[in-house]
């Protein structure tokens, strides 16, 4: 599916992809040559049907990891396990996302975003309150690979990401962090 | 005012590129479930219009017996939501995740096994997924279709002589047509039936939609064929006074009946405990008899059709 810019003439380009609300997917897209913008929200069925079909809106940077459909759609809970992701597994993942954030630099990401903030948003599936509402409140207890402090409402939702990423997630968001000189991980810097 | 061109004309001149790849996803997906089917000589499914007839614990053993036999064998379990392949096998654990896809745990005689068991640890949990899925069956049917292909592309099997799909109940189900999907290449069904005219009547429609897919059906398994009296070892009939078996779908529907598998409380407790039955026994020896007509169906077919 492709948007057009009637006044330009040109399809407008993929940005970014969001969860704006519970079981939604926000797709934004841009014009290339006047930059208007438009979004288009998914409601929960249409949300469903992109999950269901397992692919990557906006496309793929690189092949889809080992029984991600299942790891990330699993509903958790107790009886719920996460299956061993190998440590050379892990390293070579954490190696792949940490050299395409190097690569990007933060300006090759989509316009205004940081690289990870959409991978997160997709990760943690419809669970995502309206984006860039939510507050920083208390300040939760420091990852204990870290010395950067995390909020509680971020402690919270990285603790949401399948745990097998969320190592991964955490240094790609505090990288993020030390870049632009921000030493508490709130959901703001998450979100961006 | 300048006149508005419409969408038709714009879209004569704008060059369109395919940034969501949808399609090449969806391609790329079917590239690898056929790299990795490719590593695998043959392609059984176990199926059955009719629940709870036996096809889990036909697989099982079928399994078993392949192995018994000297192949290489894996067992895929599709009952995604009634998952009993590992328990039946005795097999435990979980999916080591490496990049080049995940190595499944392995059980008796080396046989791997891939189920949704795996990813729960509590008995009494049962499968569920995030988001719409849970509430619509639409989305629900898509997105195990996308499970199931995930199963075959995903999981490192390595070279097996046999991978052994054990289906869901279904006469007309989404199950078989979704396999055979991704499978082109499936050597054929093994059907299984108990000698209830209920059971039948669904099986018979099972077969002829498989067939009607495109499914080859290799046989019948009559499951249930029957009870041993624990004390005399006099067979006992079930279902029907004078114990008619699956012979009458077997004929009519022109397909050979590979065994009579009797109501055996060995059997049930072998599967229970997920320890293989003693070589000795007489069932275990039955599903060794089937492998053999099973290997020299598909072999003929293999000489048929010229491949060598």
């Amino acid at each position: 599916m492709k948007f057009v810019c009637m006044k330009c003439e040109s399809f407008m380009e993929f940005q970014k992809v969001e969860n704006p609300a519970e079981q939604s997917l926000g797709v934004s897209f841009a014009c290339p040559t006047c930059g208007a913008k438009v979004a288009m929200v998914t409601n929960a069925g249409e949300t469903a049907m992109v999950q269901a079909l397992g692919v990557k809106i906006g496309g793929r940077d690189a092949a889809a990891a080992p029984m991600e459909l299942i790891r990330e759609n699993l509903k958790e809970n107790d009886g719920v396990k996460t299956p061993v992701v190998s440590a050379t597994t892990q390293q070579a993942m954490l190696k792949e996302e940490m050299a395409k954030m190097t690569a990007a630099g933060g300006s090759s990401a989509p316009a205004g975003s940081c690289p990870f903030s959409s991978m997160v948003a997709k990760m943690q599936g419809g669970t995502i309150p309206a984006s860039g509402t939510a507050t920083a409140g208390g300040v939760a207890a420091t990852p204990a690979s870290s010395a950067m402090e995390w909020t509680k409402e971020a402690r919270e939702r990285i603790e949401r990401v399948p745990s097998f990423m969320r190592p991964m997630i955490e240094m790609g968001v505090e990288n993020y962090a030390r870049k632009n000189g921000i030493t508490t991980i709130s959901l703001e810097v998450m979100e961006e | 005012m300048a006149e508005e061109k419409t969408l038709r004309e714009i879209l004569k001149k704008i060059k369109f590129s395919d940034d969501a790849q949808v399609m090449k996803q969806l391609v790329d997906q079917s590239i690898q479930v056929k790299v990795r089917m490719g590593y695998i000589r043959r392609k059984i499914v176990v199926m059955s219009g009719k629940g709870g007839v036996g096809k889990s614990t036909t697989t099982a053993n079928l399994a078993l017996a392949f192995a018994r036999a000297g192949h290489t064998v894996g067992v895929l379990d599709v009952d995604l939501n009634g998952p009993c392949i590992p328990k039946m096998l005795g097999v435990t654990g979980s999916f080591e995740i490496r990049q080049e896809g995940a190595i499944p745990p392995v059980g008796p005689y080396g046989i791997k096994v891939a189920s949704m068991d795996f990813f729960l640890t509590e008995k009494n949990t049962p499968v569920r997924w995030k988001g719409a899925m849970e509430l619509s069956p639409i989305w629900l049917g898509m997105f195990e279709m996308n499970v199931i292909r995930e199963f075959l592309a995903d999981i490192l099997w390595g070279e097996l002589d046999y991978l052994i799909a054990d289906l869901p109940p279904g006469a007309s189900a989404d199950k078989p047509p979704v396999i055979a999907g991704f499978l082109p290449e499936l050597d054929g069904a093994i059907v299984v039936s108990t000698p209830s005219e209920v059971a039948k009547t669904v099986v018979r429609k099972s077969i002829v939609y498989a067939r009607e897919i495109g499914i080859r059906v290799i046989g019948l398994v009559e499951n249930m064929s029957g009870a041993i009296c624990p004390s005399c070892q006099t067979p006992v009939p079930l279902f029907t006074e004078k114990n008619e078996g699956c012979e009458d779908i077997a004929l009519d529907l022109d397909l050979p009946l590979l065994g009579k598998i009797p109501f055996d409380s060995q059997i049930a407790q072998a599967c229970d405990r997920g320890i293989p039955l003693p070589l000795s026994h007489p069932t275990t020896k039955l599903f060794d008899g089937m492998v053999t007509q099973i290997e020299s169906f598909l072999e003929k077919r293999t000489v048929s059709i010229g491949i060598h």
